[in-house]
């Protein structure tokens, strides 16, 4: 255990910046803006595109709040794995980490399990910052903007409650279901280290080129690869479901979202989706095993 | 396999179609000091890798009773190394590496890491990236003595150091580390400067073991003449394994020649390991008596 807890250590300090500083620094860009948008009366502008009458701005800032902090932890995590695989191999530090009594399957297991675990949770961090800054933003707009009312603290807390609920089963069954991409990345990223990005889609391009030559029979070209992937990267769950919601009378229900998700998830592409990652953790830690060139 | 801490037979690698180690036979006892000395490429660093388990290799290898390629990381509890080049990674500050190490491996000793770095100018909160060459060699040193190993392997391990801290890093070496039960096991070129340390030399050419000797046993079976000029003829006749010419004296190397044939023909001594070590690879290449 103490040393699952150092190797993820380990990760936290050596990846910290995408996950620590730039949001981070995300979330100060946003304070200047919310604060300018105050005292240059920007936010006018904003008042005359929304619907008052209808839509819950405390709601709305927070919910497109998490599509953006989902949305950048999975693209963050992407390049997280692109480059944590073969990490280890900069300046011949693999030297180093491998006079330490620790497995190559544990240390990738632990790079694995950072990007399922600690960054995701500083990402959800980050997130609950700026829920409290949406509220923060939605009370200056309805300063502002007189249309809008201004949001009512038990109310925002309520929604506060549900969003967060539901937040965090989004996020964590993004990593889940998107986990393969990953661990495909990072699989190429042990063999080919910075090429790994470009290769990540070149090589399923490349084979469904070559099953749509293979199997062209006349007619539009067709390949069950593409199909497959098509089906797997358009994710789980339709965000017009939120938007519905955000918009109905009811307001924000965090166990109807998750219902919503689950049902939305296929669970033999879940499952299957795990295998591939756990086929691809154990071949990326048996050529790590045999490479020590950096 | 013995209780060798480490036993190698018909140890071989290649890379592609390049053999870069031949079949190699050594064994090495527990409580020694080794010294594995030869050119660059000789196959030094291939040795001592495939010894800790970094590569596969062919043949028979125990260390510690362990198959060092199958069980590397249950090794690495007992075995601490340095490699040839600077790995440390450089993202850390020194105290964040000890934590890191304090958390990852059993037996390591934060206080005697910490006791190492004493009368060095390396600090805690510096970041590794920013530490000097011979800083960082003297940190990973400190990292290394402050494991609790049964075997020490050090790869060219002061190089870049000034030779203040050389001495000094080898009188802690000896004096506080060593111990019967610990073998150290170390590869350099600076063989003179810590050629009093070694108990056993191994001398390695083209991926084949020229030498492999107890130090005692080196001062009984090599000497070295200084020749009387008259007496050249009749040293030679001794078959001396190497002849050179010295400062305008002529220097001969016998291997198994008794003293007291040596000495009526000059000044017999001990040769330097290096001095062997050049006699022994000009006798490789056929080319030791050519002077």
């Amino acid at each position: 255990m103490k040393s699952w807890l150092a190797l993820l250590q380990r990760e936290f300090l050596e990846h910290r910046g995408a996950f620590l500083y730039a949001p981070a620094a995300i979330v100060v860009a946003l304070i200047v803006a919310v604060v300018l948008g105050f005292f240059t009366g920007q936010f006018r502008a904003g008042g005359a595109v929304v619907e008052p009458a209808r839509l819950p701005l405390y709601d709305a800032i927070y919910l497109g709040a998490v599509k953006v902090w989902a949305s950048y932890l999975m693209i963050t995590l992407f390049f997280y794995f692109a480059d944590a695989f073969s990490a280890d191999r900069k300046n011949n530090a693999i030297l180093f980490w491998k006079s330490m009594p620790q497995s190559d399957l544990k240390v990738l297991g632990s790079k694995l399990l950072a990007g399922a675990t600690i960054f995701p949770l500083i990402i959800v961090g980050w997130m609950l910052v700026t829920s409290a800054l949406g509220f923060v933003a939605a009370l200056l707009v309805s300063i502002r903007v007189p249309e809008i009312a201004s949001p009512d603290l038990f109310a925002a807390l309520g929604s506060w409650v549900q969003i967060t609920f539901a937040a965090v089963a989004y996020i964590a069954l993004n990593v889940l279901w998107y986990a393969p991409l990953f661990a495909w990345v990072g699989l190429l990223s042990t063999v080919f280290r910075g090429w790994s990005i470009p290769l990540s889609a070149a090589v399923p391009a490349v084979l469904i080129m070559l099953e749509s030559v293979v199997t062209y029979s006349g007619g539009e070209f067709r390949s069950s690869l593409l199909d497959f992937l098509s089906w797997r990267l358009s994710g789980f769950y339709e965000d017009g479901r939120a938007v519905e919601q955000l918009m109905s009378p009811g307001g924000i229900d965090g166990t109807q979202m998750i219902s919503d998700m689950v049902a939305g998830i296929n669970l033999l592409g879940l499952v299957g989706g795990l295998v591939f990652v756990a086929a691809a953790l154990f071949l990326a830690s048996e050529y790590r095993r045999r490479r020590i060139e950096a | 396999m013995t209780g060798a801490i480490v036993e190698a037979r018909g140890l071989s690698k290649s890379y592609g179609r390049t053999k870069v180690l031949h079949g190699l036979d050594f064994t090495i006892p527990a409580g020694r000091v080794y010294g594995l000395v030869g050119h660059n490429g000789a196959g030094k660093t291939t040795t001592l890798n495939a010894l800790l388990g970094l590569i596969p290799a062919h043949g028979q290898l125990s260390v510690l009773g362990l198959d060092p390629f199958a069980h590397r990381a249950r090794l690495m509890r007992d075995v601490a190394f340095i490699s040839d080049v600077a790995s440390l990674p450089r993202f850390l500050k020194v105290g964040e590496l000890f934590d890191l190490v304090d958390g990852i491996h059993p037996n390591f000793s934060r206080a005697k890491a910490n006791g190492f770095l004493d009368g060095t100018d390396i600090r805690q909160d510096a970041k590794i990236k920013n530490l000097s060459k011979g800083m960082i060699a003297q940190l990973h040193l400190a990292v290394v003595l402050a494991i609790e190993a049964t075997l020490l392997v050090l790869d060219e391990p002061t190089l870049g150091l000034d030779i203040t801290y050389r001495k000094r890093f080898y009188k802690r070496l000896i004096e506080d580390y060593m111990t019967e039960e610990r073998t150290v096991l170390i590869t350099t070129h600076q063989v003179d400067e810590i050629e009093s340390l070694f108990t056993d030399i191994m001398f390695i050419r083209d991926g084949r073991l020229v030498l492999d000797m107890p130090m005692e046993k080196v001062g009984a079976t090599y000497r070295q003449l200084i020749v009387e000029e008259p007496k050249q003829a009749e040293a030679m006749a001794l078959k001396p394994v190497y002849a050179e010419t010295r400062f305008g004296q002529s220097v001969m190397i016998f291997e198994g020649v008794p003293e007291e044939r040596l000495t009526p023909l000059g000044k017999v001594s001990t040769p330097s390991l290096s001095d062997l070590f050049v006699a022994l690879m000009q006798r490789s290449t056929g080319a030791g008596v050519a002077a």
